[in-house]
């Protein structure tokens, strides 16, 4: 019951009971508050200790949360709603020392905390790891069967090691249709089916080396097709070019000349010097001693107004081609 | 505000404690003792003891002496350790209404609960005379091993004498508490409580007014009692052979011979040896009157109870693998229970952990003492030293084919929940049976059942495809409840497990009420 609907439910229940409670303002403010951020706290919140804490830590942090809300601590008092959170709360507490007091559950719910590079997967809590497998063995539930399985209606119990099983599986399962694809040639299909086979399985490091050599490429084929879209594109409208050519960007962030291009489309519309001068930067942060791309950072300046640097970037352009009349004619306007 | 007292209900002996001005205080009965006999009798005349008078007379009134009723409680009749104390009991035992074990006494039925409830009316009585005020709430302790129908049938017997129960602790935890009292020292100690009827051994850590259990262990059917037990069999087996002569059955004798092997038994915790001298404990077919004297040694009672006392090791070894700790990590071991006394006893925990037991408790007194604390940390403003409690016993459900799934195993620390997904057996199946079990066989059969309830409406489908999720919960009380749900649907149903006494709640109020007017109960001498 330690589900986040159900601490949720429990802090609107507190919020809207109107019933009398015998504990201060402030401490009945603070349960609220802990008990409607359980679900997005790690253990290490609970306990209000980090993550490098040492056991004897652990202990003592577990020690002065009893103290504060043990709901033997408040008996005796009208508790109201309160009485479930503080249930809630402690239940918690609990929970998070159960597992960090004993290294190998903490080693294992650290390794949870940190998923290996799928940043995005939300830090959920996962429940005390300390239930072991236990998938009936055939042998023993066949001479007992009849004593209570087939007298009552069957109950099974669905192992972790069985659901571990069964997202292993699955992720199996995405993986060999990833490789399909990778043969076929469609990288991209073959990336997303990789990324859903990790979600499953996280810790496979096959995944992971797979996916390390699919992204690239399937950005790569992405940001292609992408930019051949805008290019079709260029002549009627120049604004949603410039979007694609942007996601092409992001696709492939090392790519100067396509930086370049989005300077130069940008600096021609309207409200768009900012970005023009972003993706100039880059251009010259990819490739320093392009005189092309001096003289477009001095032109993105210079209608921007900021003099100082179109000065810069011009007199750069300069010194790499001394000869360049277009180049001493800009400096001398400025 | 009337005041919640500390009792200590013991198997032979029970204690009452109080905290006054914010310090422990054992309180003495009439006679001065700060102890009383468990015991219960009706004499020839009707007239009905308790505590040391009803100890007094058991010799010339076995029949209707009742001890030792703890090892009774909470128990079925057709169990088999009732049937091994019914040949061993000089009480006549019957069995009740509800599989329940009752006691004839002087031509009545008595319940257990009742019998128990005598001795807490007791001790509510000696506090009442030492306050001069009425008390209607205590908190009492049972051995750490008992379960869920033991406990309640305690609580049951404390309905019975007109006390309501803030709370049941075990009897270690008490001890650690008494033993913590004052003291603001980080610790982890062993308490080795072996008591009158049974064995228990926790392991704890103190520290900043916390006291947190950490492991419990024990044998609900070992103590003092079976020590007794082992004399009086070697005392008959001695006679037997010399005057070709059987005492069984003659439970005039018996009783005799329990006593003098109580005796005895305390003797040699200081002497070297001792006479049991029993004086026309039978007749001869010439009616001829037979004596008893045995010279008994402290090397012969260590060889004849030496198996009892080994007996403790597993268990203690049980606990330190449960709370995860080595013999070196203990650093203060606690002696509870008057059979703690004995110097084998002693000697054989002092080498188990290498250290010499702690020598500061009173083993006699200190779990009233703990009661009285935690009596006094839940009813009182005060800030008192904190217990962070664990569930003795292992909790969870039937599966297919008779095997326990446990949710919740022994020594989780509470409040907690747990959760964990079930799946049916059968194609279509539409409704699981969720049978709410306690205990550590893996045989669903063998453990206790707590209570069960249906889930009905799964939609039919193939067998392992539903998805039904059981939560478990205890609060802080150890009230126990159950939920399962359909993932599919959402549909779910509970129930909170009402712990069931061997009484029926119609005949606990019957019973409270019958006693509290005063009814037939002059217990006093």
């Amino acid at each position: 019951m330690s589900s986040s609907s159900d601490g949720e439910a429990a802090s609107n229940e507190a919020a809207n009971a109107g019933a009398r409670v015998d504990l201060p303002e402030a401490f009945q403010r603070e349960i609220r508050e802990f008990a409607r951020s359980l679900p997005t706290l790690t253990y290490y919140d609970v306990l209000g200790v980090p993550r490098e804490a040492e056991s004897a830590d652990i202990r003592d942090a577990f020690f002065q949360r009893s103290k504060a809300y043990h709901p033997d601590r408040y008996f005796k008092k009208e508790l109201g709603p309160y009485a479930n959170l503080l249930n809630e709360v402690y239940k918690r507490i609990v929970a998070a020392h159960d597992v960090l007091r004993d290294p190998k559950l903490r080693g294992a719910y650290d390794r949870s905390l940190t998923p290996p590079i799928s940043e995005s997967r939300p830090a959920t809590i996962p429940p005390p790891a300390t239930q072991v497998s236990r998938a009936p063995t055939s042998g023993r539930g066949a001479s007992l069967r009849g004593r209570l399985g087939l007298k009552s209606p069957g109950l099974m119990l669905v192992s972790l090691q069985r659901q571990l099983e069964q997202s292993r599986a699955r992720a199996c399962k995405q993986f060999d249709a990833a490789m399909l694809q990778k043969q076929n040639g469609d990288w991209a299909r073959a990336a997303q089916l990789v990324e859903l086979a990790l979600a499953l399985n996280p810790r496979e490091k096959r995944y992971h080396d797979e996916l390390a050599e699919i992204l690239p490429r399937a950005n790569a084929e992405r940001a292609a097709a992408v930019r051949r879209k805008a290019e079709t594109l260029l002549s009627r409208d120049r604004v949603a070019a410039a979007e694609l050519l942007e996601e092409a960007a992001q696709l492939s962030p090392t790519d100067a000349e396509l930086a370049h291009t989005l300077a130069e489309l940008f600096v021609e519309l309207e409200g768009g010097l900012e970005k023009a001068a972003l993706y100039i930067e880059r251009a010259v942060a990819l490739d320093e001693e392009s005189k092309v791309f001096r003289k477009s950072a001095g032109e993105v300046y210079r209608k921007a107004g900021d003099s100082q640097k179109a000065r810069k970037h011009l007199q750069r352009a300069w010194e790499l081609d001394p000869m360049d009349k277009e180049i001493r004619q800009a400096l001398q306007t400025l | 505000m009337s005041r919640v007292i500390g009792i200590d209900l013991g198997t032979t002996n029970s204690c009452v404690a109080i905290l006054e001005d914010g310090q422990p205080v054992v309180i003495p009965n009439t006679g001065g003792y700060k102890t009383t006999p468990s015991i219960f009798a009706v004499t020839e005349e009707g007239k009905r003891l308790v505590g040391h008078l009803a100890k007094r007379q058991a010799v010339t009134n076995a029949k209707n002496t009742v001890y030792a009723a703890k090892r009774l409680i909470g128990r079925s009749f057709d169990s088999p350790d009732v049937a091994k104390f019914k040949e061993l009991l000089p009480y006549e035992l019957v069995q009740g209404p509800n599989n329940d074990v009752r006691v004839r006494v002087a031509g009545r039925v008595y319940t257990i609960p009742e019998i128990s409830g005598i001795v807490l009316r007791e001790m509510k009585r000696v506090a009442e005379e030492y306050l001069g005020d009425t008390v209607q709430q205590a908190v009492i302790t049972v051995p750490a091993y008992f379960n869920d129908a033991q406990r309640q049938t305690t609580r049951d017997a404390g309905r019975i004498a007109g006390l309501e129960l803030l709370r049941i602790i075990n009897e270690p935890t008490a001890a650690a508490l008494a033993y913590g009292f004052g003291r603001d020292k980080t610790e982890i100690i062993a308490v080795y409580d072996l008591g009158g009827g049974t064995f228990d051994i926790s392991i704890l850590q103190m520290g900043k007014g916390v006291i947190e259990v950490l492991a419990t262990s024990g044998d609900t059917q070992l103590g003092g009692e079976d020590f007794d037990r082992k004399i009086v069999d070697y005392l008959l087996a001695t006679f037997k052979e010399k005057e070709k002569l059987s005492l069984r059955g003659d439970t005039m004798a018996l009783q005799r011979l329990k006593d003098a092997a109580e005796k005895a038994k305390c003797d040699l915790s200081q002497l070297g040896s001792t006479e049991i001298n029993l004086p026309f404990i039978a007749a001869d077919a010439e009616e001829n009157a037979l004596h008893m004297s045995v010279l008994l040694t402290r090397e012969k009672l260590e060889e004849l109870v030496g198996e009892l006392v080994v007996r403790t090791q597993p268990i203690v070894q049980r606990a330190l693998d449960d709370a995860k700790l080595t013999v070196k990590q203990i650093d203060q071991v606690l002696l509870v229970g008057g059979q703690t006394r004995m110097p084998m006893v002693q000697k054989v925990v002092a080498s188990f952990f290498g250290k010499t037991p702690h020598k500061g408790v009173n083993p006699d007194e200190v779990v009233a003492v703990g009661a009285a604390i935690q009596a006094a940390m839940l009813s009182e403003e005060k800030e008192g030293p904190l217990l962070v409690d664990v569930t003795p016993l292992s909790l969870g459900i039937a599966t297919f084919g008779g095997h326990f799934a446990k949710l919740i195993e022994r020594n989780t620390t509470v409040p907690t929940s747990r959760q964990e997904i079930f799946t049916t057996t059968r194609d279509n199946q539409t409704a699981v049976k969720i049978r709410v079990l306690q205990g550590e066989s893996e045989r669903a059969d063998d453990n206790d059942l707590l209570g069960e309830f249906v889930l009905a409406g799964i939609p039919p489908g193939p067998k392992g495809q539903p998805e039904i999720e059981v939560t478990f919960d205890i609060d802080a009380n150890g009230i126990v409840s159950v939920s399962a749900r359909d993932l599919a649907t959402g549909r779910a149903q509970s129930i909170q497990v009402n712990p069931r006494g061997t009484l029926t709640p119609e005949e606990i109020e019957r019973l409270a009420t019958m006693y509290q007017q005063g009814d037939e109960v002059a217990v006093k001498g």
